[in-house]
């Protein structure tokens, strides 16, 4: 369980852009956050994706504190980011099997899963295509199956619709 | 659109400081290229007045007419008007005039020259006084040198008279310095002869006798003198103008000066035709350095500049999408970069010259100028253009893509013909310059810059190979789960930019290597080249009498054989000769220096060449020589054809014929010749019967030699009729056409029987004191078996044949075409004095009073040289120069190759950090972050050390490493491993510590930006 507790977070120096925000995220529930543009939707998702450091209140993952990116990484906080982080030097297989790899999955399974992820979301055919050659739809499900192929136990999804 | 361009400068600072230092760095190369060879242009030339004879530095103008008096001062005639009118700018002139005569003192009498030359004070230390001029009715005074006063028996205030005019010694010269060019060699200081009086002191008895400016004659007609005017070519002349227009201007002196009729002559041609070859070949040497540098320059330039656009891609395609027109964007790339480039060329002739004078300071055997000229200007101005030019290519792929694809991040690749051109244009120019260098004859054009045409197209073929196959093998690493080690693969193989890189750092390390293989090549040539054309150590040309007063000269000084030995060297004048050395054969292997060119060890010559005389010379002792002969021939049917007695004796002095006054007539009779040589001892070479005409059987029977003096006293039996009977001591001259036999008994003697109607060369017996056909060593490259019997002019220059007792590939001195023989036997078999180049070899342990000792036994001492004399000259011609350049361009370039890695790395440094931030947020581990430089490096070191190989194969051939062409020692096939790589290691450490900074700088990024 993702929880977020009377939580500020901001940039630099600059007044904070969240004040107060108090989430939960509950085992095997959708949650849908909506705004206006630069409400701060993003802010959010970084905040408890671990990328933000929040100037006031906690993030706690199942109980313990969240300290960084990493330590969300370790308790499987999946993120989608808006601009699809994906390495454009990569192949599409290769960006899923990369962050497999590196979420602690054998090689060979990696690539199981990979292959499977990539059918599943209609990419069969451009597994071997590097990012840059992939129209942007393409590279948005990219995204969307290493999301999912990494299997968190949260999945933090930035504007994977639009 | 001037603000437009302005801005662009300002927001994009760095860039435009990298175009701008990197254009810098090109026009200062090309610039560095011509200064440099101004410079060691001029140090050449330097070099080369300094080694030219005499002769060669001037160009000398004689008045047609002789006139009456004692040589004095031309300056005020109308020859003097003349010269100073057909003088060019720039040439010193020395006025003089001169006579031929006898002078005769007190002592004795000398043949020499009175003349007048001005300046010669200056030039000499004078017991006494300097000539003044004199008037009417006073005795002329002369300067006379030591040598002269000695044999005239004259001091300081004595008279002496030249022709018939007497002369008062005013004083008495040394000169100064007699290998200044002033004494013309050996025109006013003549070399001193050999002999039994040999001295140190430089100069002989016929040194010229100097005048003052005027000494009027009351009999003006006793003398009669020329007037002359040396025009002297000066090292400021060399600087100041060319080759050309030196040669154009002695032509123009000889043409106008015989016109006027003035008499002439010069070799000063020689000396220009020598300047102007080592010049050229510095230019054509340093080509390849210089070609080096500015390409290097243009690829880095190309690789970041090209590296900074991609970055901009989407900036452009947005202006474009904002309907910009291309044509603006071309005005602003070419406004942008056009500005650094213009800059590029003040500060790049600066640069240039700097370091050309920074190199021509620790390189050049002489002092040099460096300075700024038109050629400098138009070499810096292309560098900088060519690194504009390489700026917009970089950029003309993206600014003619299409809106769409500029708008993507990455640009698509480039695929079909496109891909390919610039690897086969770079490849057909290596080939075209490959094959024109492989074709033959001096390199010119393309062919000097083939190295380098060669390692760029193999660097580019090698990083496509590289990309290709970092490309596959990343994949599988990352398929593998290999993260760290397949990203670091595929961010350099996936980016079509390292490309380039990957190929300039090839170049970089192929050229270094190449560089310095050539130079060590060249440094083991010069090394073995003196060797072998020197032969020892140190070889001291000297004057002797004959080759006996050599031998026994150098025997004297060295009695122990530990140190010298004596040697002549002939060359053939007909090239169907074969050169020939003559050593004193016991001292070789220890004297001359080994070399494994040879094919052979000296020891082994020493004891084929030197085989056991079949009988001891005939010496004789008095200044007669009587011969008792039984001649039997019929005198009426020979009429007035004359049979006559010669015989050739050998003596310190040489070896002469001397002839029987009386003709030989039937009977028995003692015929005396004069052998004034023999008063102290000589050798008998052989005795000849010269019967022009034979025309009936001739028989000489030999019966009894003697030798005395012409007072009868000493009368000494040299030969009875039983010693003379004993025929393996003789040898006939000519076994095919005469007979040899020999009585016994009382009328024990040695017959010679020359039968009718023989052809007209003398029938003689030669005394067999040395092996005929003497053995000798010989390359192999004459084509004489070993065994076999060899043509060649003997050490007197007479034809003869040899056999063949060894055959080595190369021999001491005459390198791959000569034979070698023991000069004492050469000499034994010699019948005339004429002799080669007469030389003491020394080896380095040699005394230091050694030259002394040899001129306490009479011999002259005329120059000298050494094996690392004559190394250094190899490295202070043209070719070792040019080297040196290039060695410092290849080095530099290591330093541009750094500077495109650095470069490379900043300018796509964003991107990368922004791939790997991204990544680490899907959790890539920090230890997977690596910045992946390392590959070029590597890829480097791997290729460039094929790249080496492959061009060191191709073209090594083709690298001039003497100016006067190929040595005859072949060069070594490789460079030795351990110096190569005290070069390369270091480079390759070199871009190794950058790529790792480079890869640090690039973690510290992503874990700044991801947090950690």
């Amino acid at each position: 369980m993702l929880n977020m507790d009377g939580v500020s977070v901001g940039y630099g120096d600059a007044p904070a852009v969240l004040t107060d925000i108090s989430v939960t995220v509950r085992p095997g529930r959708v949650l849908a956050l909506t705004g206006s543009s630069g409400a701060g939707k993003t802010t959010l998702l970084n905040a408890m994706a671990g990328l933000l450091r929040p100037r006031d209140g906690s993030v706690t993952v199942d109980g313990r504190p969240l300290r960084d990116r990493d330590h969300a990484v370790e308790h499987r906080i999946v993120l989608i980011p808006q601009d699809n982080g994906l390495a454009p030097i990569l192949t599409a297989a290769e960006n899923l099997q990369v962050a497999l790899v590196a979420g602690g999955v054998t090689p060979p399974e990696a690539l199981r899963q990979t292959a499977a992820m990539l059918d599943l979301l209609g990419l069969a055919g451009q597994a071997d295509q590097l990012v840059e050659e992939l129209s942007g739809g393409q590279q948005q499900r990219t995204a969307v199956a290493r999301g999912l192929a990494l299997r968190g136990g949260v999945l933090l999804a930035d504007e994977v619709t639009s | 659109m001037l603000t437009v361009i302005w801005g662009a400068l300002a927001a994009r600072r760095a860039q435009a400081l990298a175009v701008l230092l990197l254009a810098v760095l090109a026009s200062a190369a090309a610039a560095a290229a011509p200064s440099y060879v101004a410079a060691a242009g001029q140090a050449l030339a330097r070099y080369e007045v300094s080694r030219a004879t005499p002769n060669e530095l001037r160009l000398r103008l004689a008045d047609p007419v002789e006139y009456p008096g004692v040589p004095g001062d031309p300056a005020r005639t109308p020859f003097a008007d003349m010269v100073k009118k057909l003088t060019p700018a720039g040439f010193e002139v020395v006025l003089g005039a001169q006579s031929g005569g006898v002078a005769a003192g007190r002592d004795g009498t000398v043949t020499s020259s009175l003349v007048f030359r001005a300046g010669v004070c200056e030039r000499v230390t004078v017991a006494g006084a300097c000539p003044r001029a004199t008037s009417r009715g006073q005795l002329p005074e002369v300067m006379v040198g030591t040598h002269t006063a000695a044999r005239l028996g004259v001091a300081v205030g004595d008279q002496f008279t030249f022709g018939a005019v007497p002369v008062r010694v005013a004083g008495i010269y040394q000169p100064l310095d007699a290998t200044d060019p002033f004494w013309l060699g050996a025109e006013y200081i003549r070399p001193a002869a050999a002999g039994p009086t040999g001295t140190s002191a430089v100069g002989s008895a016929e040194d010229a006798i100097f005048t003052a400016e005027a000494a009027p004659l009351t009999d003006d007609q006793a003398i009669l003198y020329r007037s002359t005017a040396d025009l002297y070519v000066t090292e400021r002349l060399f600087d100041t103008r060319s080759v050309a227009d030196l040669r154009a201007a002695v032509t123009v002196v000889t043409r106008d000066g015989s016109r006027e009729g003035l008499g002439g002559g010069t070799s000063l041609s020689s000396l220009l035709d020598r300047v102007a070859l080592q010049r050229g070949q510095l230019a054509d040497g340093v080509t390849l350095g210089a070609g080096l540098l500015v390409l290097l320059c243009w690829l880095v330039l190309f690789v970041a500049v090209g590296s900074a656009a991609d970055q901009r891609r989407p900036e452009q395609g947005l202006l474009l999408l904002r309907g910009v027109q291309r044509r603006r964007l071309w005005a602003l790339a070419i406004g942008e970069h056009a500005i650094p480039a213009l800059f590029a060329i003040p500060l790049g002739c600066l640069g240039g010259l700097t370091a050309a004078t920074l190199l021509a300071a620790h390189t050049l055997p002489a002092r040099a100028d460096v300075t700024v000229d038109a050629t400098v200007i138009g070499f810096a101005a292309i560098g900088a253009l060519g690194a504009l030019a390489a700026v917009l290519l970089t950029q003309a792929r993206m600014l003619s893509a299409p809106v769409v694809d500029l708008l993507r991040r990455v640009p698509a690749r480039v695929r079909g013909w496109r891909a390919t051109i610039g690897d086969v244009v770079a490849v057909s120019v290596a080939v075209a310059a490959v094959v024109q260098l492989r074709s033959g004859g001096s390199p010119s054009g393309l062919a000097l810059v083939a190295p380098v045409a060669g390692a760029l197209a193999a660097g580019l073929l090698l990083a496509r190979v590289t990309m290709i196959a970092g490309g596959a093998v990343g994949g599988a690493l990352l398929a593998r789960g290999r993260t760290a080690g397949g990203l670091a693969l595929v961010q350099v193989a996936r980016q079509p930019r390292f490309r380039p890189l990957i190929a300039l750092l090839t170049v970089v390390v192929a050229m270094l290597a190449f560089t310095v293989a050539t130079s060590e090549v060249a440094s083991a040539a010069y090394r073995d080249r003196a060797i072998v054309e020197v032969g020892a150590p140190r070889v001291v040309e000297v004057g002797a009498t004959s080759r006996s007063h050599l031998l026994a000269a150098v025997r004297a000084a060295d009695p122990e054989g530990r140190f010298a030995m004596a040697t002549v060297v002939t060359g053939s004048s007909s090239a169907a000769g074969t050169p020939l050395l003559a050593v004193d054969s016991d001292r070789l292997a220890t004297v001359a220096r080994p070399h494994s060119s040879y094919g052979m060890s000296l020891a082994d010559v020493e004891r084929k060449i030197r085989p056991t005389a079949p009988g001891a010379p005939v010496h004789l002792r008095g200044r007669l020589l009587t011969i008792v002969i039984s001649a039997s021939f019929d005198a009426e049917v020979f009429g007035g054809n004359r049979v006559r007695l010669a015989v050739t004796v050998s003596s310190a002095n040489g070896t002469r014929v001397a002839t029987s006054r009386q003709d030989i007539e039937p009977g028995r009779k003692g015929y005396v010749l004069q052998v004034p040589e023999c008063a102290q001892d000589c050798r008998l070479v052989k005795i000849d019967i010269v019967a022009p005409v034979v025309s009936r059987n001739l028989e000489v029977r030999f019966e009894e030699m003697r030798t005395g003096d012409e007072d009868g006293e000493h009368e000494t039996m040299v030969l009875t009729g039983a010693q003379f009977a004993d025929i393996t001591r003789w040898r006939l001259t000519d076994p095919d056409d005469t007979f040899l036999d020999a009585t016994s008994g009382t009328d024990v003697a040695l017959i010679l029987t020359v039968p009718e109607n023989r052809r007209a060369t003398p029938a003689g017996i030669a005394v067999a004191d040395a092996p005929f056909p003497l053995p000798v060593y010989l390359t192999r490259s004459t084509g004489t078996p070993l065994g076999g019997t060899h043509p060649y002019d003997g050490v007197d220059g007479t034809p003869t044949t040899a056999l063949v007792g060894g055959v080595a590939d190369r021999l001491p001195r005459l390198g791959g075409s000569g034979l070698v023989v023991d000069l004492e036997y050469a000499d034994r078999l010699a019948v005339a004095s004429q002799s080669g180049k007469e030389e003491v070899w020394l080896t380095g342990t040699a005394p230091v009073d050694v030259l002394d000792r040899l001129r306490a036994q009479g011999l002259v001492v005329q120059s000298e040289r050494t094996i690392t004399g004559v190394r250094q000259d190899f490295d202070r011609q043209a070719p070792a120069l040019a080297l040196r350049f290039n060695l410092f361009a290849a080095l530099a370039g290591v330093l541009i190759g750094a500077a495109g890695l650095i470069a490379m790395a900043a300018a796509e440094q964003r991107a990368r950090v922004a791939m790997l931030v991204a990544l680490r947020r899907q959790g890539l581990p920090p230890r997977a972050v690596r910045g992946g430089y390392g590959l070029p490096a590597a890829v480097a070191a791997v290729s460039g050390g094929l790249v080496t190989v492959v061009i060191w194969l191709l073209t090594r051939s083709g690298q001039r490493l003497f100016s006067d062409g190929r040595s005859p020692v072949p060069l070594p096939d490789w460079p030795d491993v351990g110096r190569l790589l005290m070069f390369t290691m270091p480079t390759i450490a070199l871009f190794a510590l950058t790529a790792v900074v480079l890869g640090r700088v690039v973690a510290a990024s992503v874990r700044r930006r991801s947090g950690r």
